[in-house]
């Protein structure tokens, strides 16, 4: 098989809606945020412009400490950011003043550059909690344990995991790429209008890349939009982005086609620094 | 026989001469003549003990974490003057051996139905009960795993005379001087005083070899009330012996039936206990002072597992816990003790591993809320090579309560390749609540494995944002962090579905998560 070999093809949908996206899912209009307080204030995002339609797939590329993982952790609400300036709008509403979990109810899911161990909290109980909540502001009915398990049987085995990680604490010594991959399941689970995945690319050798990335292609659909943000290209050769965005000093510098990612793959973060 | 004394100079303890009060002399004077042969020899080692140790004061290095007046002030209390009077009635009036009993249960039993709620099913046929100390054959079931009397009747499982009259005899004679060897010991003066006010000291013996099929239940029902010699008090004192190679396991459950101050009539008691409802009047504090003390002989393997978690009406109650263990070679313990505290909640382990190779695994699980009070202490000492030890005390403060782990790990001279842990951790969940720990090393030999961390701290908010940021409500988020942060150490009760380990989830934390909406009482594991 080769690299691009048909993880982005077998889901036919995709191929022939990608060309028609509907309205603007994200928008992010020049978005300033920092971290800290008082005196220790870090300006990391200094006006960022993000548009993301219904049905896409954006790629944010860019050199370490360029603010890729501080845009998603904005985006998905983390209370260790404060938002100085801009609109974030999610399907047209501002969500700035949303805590994270109303965000997610909504249907935003950010998956995690480096998934935090749980111990004592079991996954597949945590998994039905999340996936109860979201029903229930879909003002769904929630489902039982039984049902549920059937939910995530399938999802699990789609995602070559054992059943074993039913049973265990959430990420609580997981190897690397089941990290990640537990990271796509809650995403399969939660199913949701957009996905921010932070460097799920990071870590993984190649196997474990293609089984994540073929749970990303899965995902994707007429309906929802995705946020690849990496630092490398790699991941683009599995899960093939419509545009591509290069961030540097928290700001977007350039702005293209899946080619760009070839191009800073090449010729590096430099040429567009500077 | 194999009891080496410990060395007297692995004890670091301030020099000076403790005084017990003249009333309490008066009475353990009395009481010792009082006494059966076999108890008189038990209550006279706990005895030197106290005088050795004397009681809790203010300054004792044990006590570091408590107010000892407000301890002062129940300990004191007994034996009172009518409890004296009572005593030396008794010895004059009747034999040396009828002393021994307590005096007669005049109050009517608590029902099968009454104490349902504290019945493990998993333990059918294998329980004891005491109330206030006192073993009460009616209430408890017996089966082939574990033998149960009281010590002073006490003969080796295979005697063709059961209830032989054995003090002077082979086994049983070296295994009381044992017991009395390890009580002169007893560095912990409530676990001293409970062995010698005890009614009886109760002996449950595991053959050996015996693979025990199901767990042994010891409810300890204290009403403060049962014992007319020592009102508002429950002292007891439970010896286990576990036979070579054997396993067992014991589930212990802290049970207080309030009973009202003005009871008239036996028939009224037990209808005015909080079991099921119709209580009346407000319950008066009572102090529970239990010393369990084990030997575990060679390859012998026992589960000890406590769950005390008392209603609010007995918030004012003391409960005062002690297990002493004496670990021979290869021999294997795992202990587990929960509870929710009270005014006064101190749970003590006191372990010595003796024979090489044996293993100890403490763990300790307690959740406050309110004023309450919950300390635990730990000595454990290594005292011969390749020894292994595991400690792991999670305790969850809310509101105003208090918490400390005051922990020390001794590695005598000779024990090397010791392998000891430690770990302490606190959860805080108000400004208001306040927790010590004080992990203490103690190594006297040079080729050891021995690490020890505490911490305190507020639930993680990296755990909390990745929890709410699938959509978990924050008082949710809070609520299954907090569960899963005392999870780790009940999990060594038990996995989730086992009844025991259960009732330590419930008991333990159904009341939190009452006061963190977002997640129902009795959450499933799986």
């Amino acid at each position: 098989m080769s690299p691009t070999g048909g993880l982005a093809a077998s889901d036919p949908e995709t191929q022939t809606e990608r060309v028609k996206p509907v309205d603007t899912m994200l928008e992010v209009k020049s978005l300033t945020a920092h971290v800290g307080e008082g005196d220790a204030i870090t300006p990391i995002l200094k006006g960022i412009d993000l548009s993301v339609k219904r049905g896409e797939v954006h790629a944010i590329m860019g050199p370490n400490g360029s603010g890729k993982s501080t845009l998603s952790k904005v985006i998905a609400g983390h209370p260790d950011y404060s938002v100085t300036r801009g609109e974030l709008l999610f399907n047209g509403e501002n969500i700035l003043a949303l805590a994270a979990d109303e965000r997610a109810r909504k249907g935003i899911f950010m998956g995690f550059q480096y998934p935090v161990e749980i111990p004592g909290v079991n996954n597949a109980e945590f998994l039905r909690m999340a996936y109860n909540q979201r029903r229930k502001a879909e003002g769904k009915e929630e489902a039982d344990p039984l049902d549920f398990e059937e939910i995530l049987d399938v999802k699990m085995k789609e995602l070559d995991m054992d059943a074993r990680f039913k049973e265990r604490a959430i990420n609580e010594g997981y190897s690397g790429g089941e990290k990640k991959r537990n990271e796509i399941l809650q995403m399969a689970i939660l199913d949701p209008a957009l996905a921010i995945l932070d460097e799920t690319d990071s870590g993984l050798d190649v196997d474990a890349l293609k089984i994540v990335a073929g749970g990303i292609n899965r995902l994707r659909g007429p309906s929802r939009a995705i946020v690849l943000i990496t630092h490398y290209q790699r991941l683009l050769d599995y899960v093939k982005p419509d545009i591509v965005h290069v961030l540097s000093g928290g700001r977007i510098v350039k702005t293209g086609g899946k080619e760009l990612a070839l191009e800073v793959e090449t010729k590096g973060y430099d040429w567009l620094v500077k | 026989m194999n009891a080496p004394t410990v060395s007297q100079h692995l004890i670091m303890r301030e020099v000076t001469t403790p005084s017990l009060t003249p009333a309490l002399e008066d009475f353990i004077e009395r009481h010792l003549e009082a006494s059966p042969p076999v108890s008189a020899g038990v209550r006279l080692a706990a005895a030197m003990a106290l005088r050795r140790i004397g009681l809790p004061h203010p300054g004792s290095e044990d006590y570091s974490f408590i107010r000892v007046g407000d301890l002062m002030s129940l300990l004191a209390q007994v034996p009172t003057r009518s409890a004296l009077a009572a005593t030396a009635a008794t010895a004059s009036e009747t034999t040396a051996s009828d002393a021994a009993s307590p005096e007669p249960i005049s109050r009517k039993l608590p029902s099968a139905q009454e104490l349902a709620p504290w019945i493990s099913p998993a333990a059918e046929g294998n329980r004891v009960v005491l109330i206030d100390g006192v073993f009460v054959p009616e209430l408890s079931q017996v089966g082939e795993d574990y033998f149960v009397s009281p010590l002073e009747d006490s003969a080796p499982p295979d005697s063709p005379i059961p209830g032989m009259h054995l003090r002077f005899q082979g086994l049983h004679a070296s295994f009381v001087n044992r017991i009395e060897n390890m009580l002169e010991e007893e560095n912990d003066a409530p676990a001293a005083l409970a062995a010698l006010f005890a009614a009886q000291p109760l002996l449950i013996r595991v053959p050996a070899k015996r693979l025990a099929a199901g767990p042994l239940q010891i409810l300890h029902l204290t009403t403060g009330a049962h014992r007319s010699d020592a009102a508002n008090r429950n002292d007891s004192f439970v010896i286990i012996h576990a036979g070579a190679q054997s396993e067992s396991r014991i589930q212990v459950r802290h049970v207080r039936l309030s009973v009202s101050q003005d009871e008239a009539t036996p028939a009224d008691t037990l209808a005015s206990t909080g079991v099921g409802g119709g209580r009346k009047g407000i319950a008066t504090p009572v102090l529970e002072n239990i010393h369990t003390l084990a030997v575990l002989e060679d390859g012998a393997s026992l589960r000890f597992l406590e769950l005390g978690a008392d209603s609010a009406d007995a918030a004012q109650d003391m409960h005062l816990r002690k297990l002493t263990v004496r670990l021979e070679r290869d021999a294997r313990l795992v202990a587990v003790s929960a509870h929710t505290g009270s005014r006064l909640t101190r749970t003590a382990f006191g372990i010595d591993l003796a024979g090489e190779g044996a293993d100890a695994e403490l763990n300790g699980a307690a959740v406050l809320s309110g004023a309450r009070q919950g300390h635990q202490h730990v000595l454990l000492r290594h005292l011969v090579p390749h020894g292994t030890s595991r400690q792991l005390f999670k305790t969850v403060a809310a509101e105003q309560s208090r918490a400390s782990v005051d922990g020390t790990i001794i590695v005598a001279l000779d024990a090397q390749q010791t392998n000891a842990g430690q770990r302490i951790h606190n959860l805080m969940l108000s400004d208001e609540a306040r927790a010590d720990s004080k992990p203490r090393l103690m190594i006297h030999a040079d080729d050891v494995k021995c690490s020890h961390g505490a911490t305190a701290g507020k639930l993680d908010p990296a755990q909390q944002f990745y929890l709410e940021s699938r959509g978990l409500p924050p008082d949710q988020a809070r609520s299954l962090l907090t569960v899963a942060f005392v999870a780790e150490a009940l999990d060594k009760a038990g996995n989730p579905g086992d009844p025991f380990r259960d009732a330590l989830d419930h008991a333990l934390l159904d009341g939190l998560r009452a006061r963190l909406p977002g997640v129902s009482p009795g959450v499933p594991h799986a």
